[in-house]
């Protein structure tokens, strides 16, 4: 089956006139901002009487009152799309990324390894199951991945961790799998809090997991050995005094979510919050920064 | 977390049945939005408005995951609603389908305000009359729709009274 696309080129302040148009001989659209205008796109089945449908929106669109636009700033454009499994076929923007030496993403969808994938397995392979969704960390961006890695590089098994903006609740199950003995996922969605919910469950780690809906981590009860968060550079430097105070000793305060253009803010947060910086990961514009609260000193 | 946009897609669907067919699936599968999640929820946040189109604004962030606001009504819709009727006009030139009032347009108008890209309220107002009378509405004065109301009571009781 093929589909027929109308896409109708106009000024802004004829979008409600050709939106209506669309409406009613195509029952939906969706517009999208191009240097010539708003490109309104509608679709209407081979079946229907697709001729007609056209005829009907070339007549619309000549009617539309010049108070509004010139006829000659309005341009229809038609041609025909082919049916997919649209339910399906956005699933083909996944494979499995693999991140530091052994963290495996995987959507449920695919197995491992996957044959349409060039990676390999390895023994030691860490499988984390998420589907893209609603809640950020889908792991396909560099920030999730950089922290991921700081997570295998600086967790130490045993660990009480909180996830400060866990989103999908990635980097806590990351967190699980790599031996956390505790997580408090924190975020201030409730879509996300519902999402990481779900997701622990999915892998097999909700035993050691707790979300909850939050501003800060400042609630949070007991000394943690590893704080991670991945929100935004002005929460992230915000937070830093809090995350110190909850840390113990040597523990780490794993943040990112901040580009070049933030560094130096950053760099004079943390110094503020007495932590030190002990590893940096950079990809494209992002930073991502182990930092480190001092060890006690033996008297 | 880290959110930076990739994308900003706008779709109107009507309310509650949002599915995998165009326009959702093409507009939403060329970004890798997961389609059933989209369609679910926007369903269930639409379900008591079944009926009326939404306009709704999805964001998708650059690892794919994505957020939605919904939007007021199109204005036709509303024009619609205000005008009593259930469809525009083949012909608006010259089949009328009804009519609103100057006050009706004002009140469309500033209800879309925001999501219309007007400068100010006149010019919105000039888009609403406008997409009114593309779709065969008249605009009539407050006093002319009175006037109209006055006349229809008045031939009601003339029937009335000659029963």
């Amino acid at each position: 089956m093929r589909w027929r696309r109308f896409s109708v080129t106009a000024p802004p302040q004829a979008s409600e006139a050709v939106s209506a148009i669309l409406q009613q001989l195509c029952g939906g659209l969706s517009i999208v901002t191009t240097r010539a205008g708003l490109v309104h796109q509608a679709y209407t089945s081979e079946a229907a009487d697709v001729e007609r449908a056209q005829a009907e929106l070339e007549a619309g669109l000549r009617r539309i009152p010049l108070e509004l636009v010139e006829p000659a700033r309005v341009a229809l454009e038609a041609d025909w799309v082919d049916e997919l499994d649209w339910a399906e076929a956005w699933k083909e923007h996944y494979r499995p990324i693999r991140v530091g030496k052994r963290l495996v993403i995987l959507p449920s969808w695919l197995s491992w390894p996957d044959p349409k994938s060039p990676l390999k397995p390895r023994p030691d392979d860490i499988i984390i199951r998420i589907d893209p969704g609603m809640a950020f960390g889908t792991g396909a961006h560099a920030t999730s991945q950089m922290c991921m890695v700081a997570l295998e590089n600086y967790l130490r098994p045993g660990d009480d961790v909180i996830d400060f903006g866990c989103g999908s609740g990635i980097l806590t199950i990351t967190a699980c799998k790599l031996g956390a003995n505790s997580v408090l996922a924190i975020d201030n969605d409730p879509v996300c809090i519902k999402v990481t919910a779900e997701n622990v469950v999915k892998n097999d780690v909700a035993e050691r997991c707790e979300a909850r809906l939050g501003e800060s981590p400042a609630g949070a009860n007991g000394p943690r050995d590893l704080i991670v968060a991945n929100v935004t550079g002005q929460v992230v430097a915000g937070q830093a005094g809090d995350a110190a105070t909850l840390l113990k000793p040597g523990g780490y305060y794993i943040i990112s979510g901040f580009t070049d253009r933030s560094d130096n803010d950053m760099a004079e947060a943390i110094a503020a919050a007495k932590l030190e910086i002990a590893d940096r990961y950079g990809e494209d514009e992002w930073w991502c920064w182990v930092t480190a609260k001092q060890a006690a000193k033996l008297s | 977390m880290a959110k930076k946009v990739l994308t900003i897609v706008k779709l109107q669907v009507p309310a509650g049945k949002a599915n995998p067919a165009p326009p959702v699936g093409p507009a939403l599968g060329q970004h890798g939005v997961n389609i059933m999640e989209f369609c679910k929820t926007f369903n269930e946040r639409t379900a008591q408005q079944m009926g009326d189109i939404i306009p709704v604004e999805i964001t998708v962030y650059q690892d794919r995951s994505f957020a939605f606001i919904c939007k007021t009504p199109p204005a036709a819709s509303l024009l619609l609603k205000a005008a009593r009727v259930e469809k525009g006009s083949g012909e608006p030139n010259r089949d009328k389908v009804g009519q609103v009032t100057v006050s009706q347009v004002h009140e469309i108008a500033q209800q879309k305000m925001a999501d219309l890209n007007a400068r100010d309220l006149d010019a919105a107002i000039k888009i609403i009359e406008g997409t009114a009378r593309s779709m065969g509405i008249t605009v009539v004065s407050d006093e002319e729709a009175a006037a109209a109301a006055d006349e229809a009571v008045a031939a009601v009781a003339d029937e009335q009274v000659g029963d």
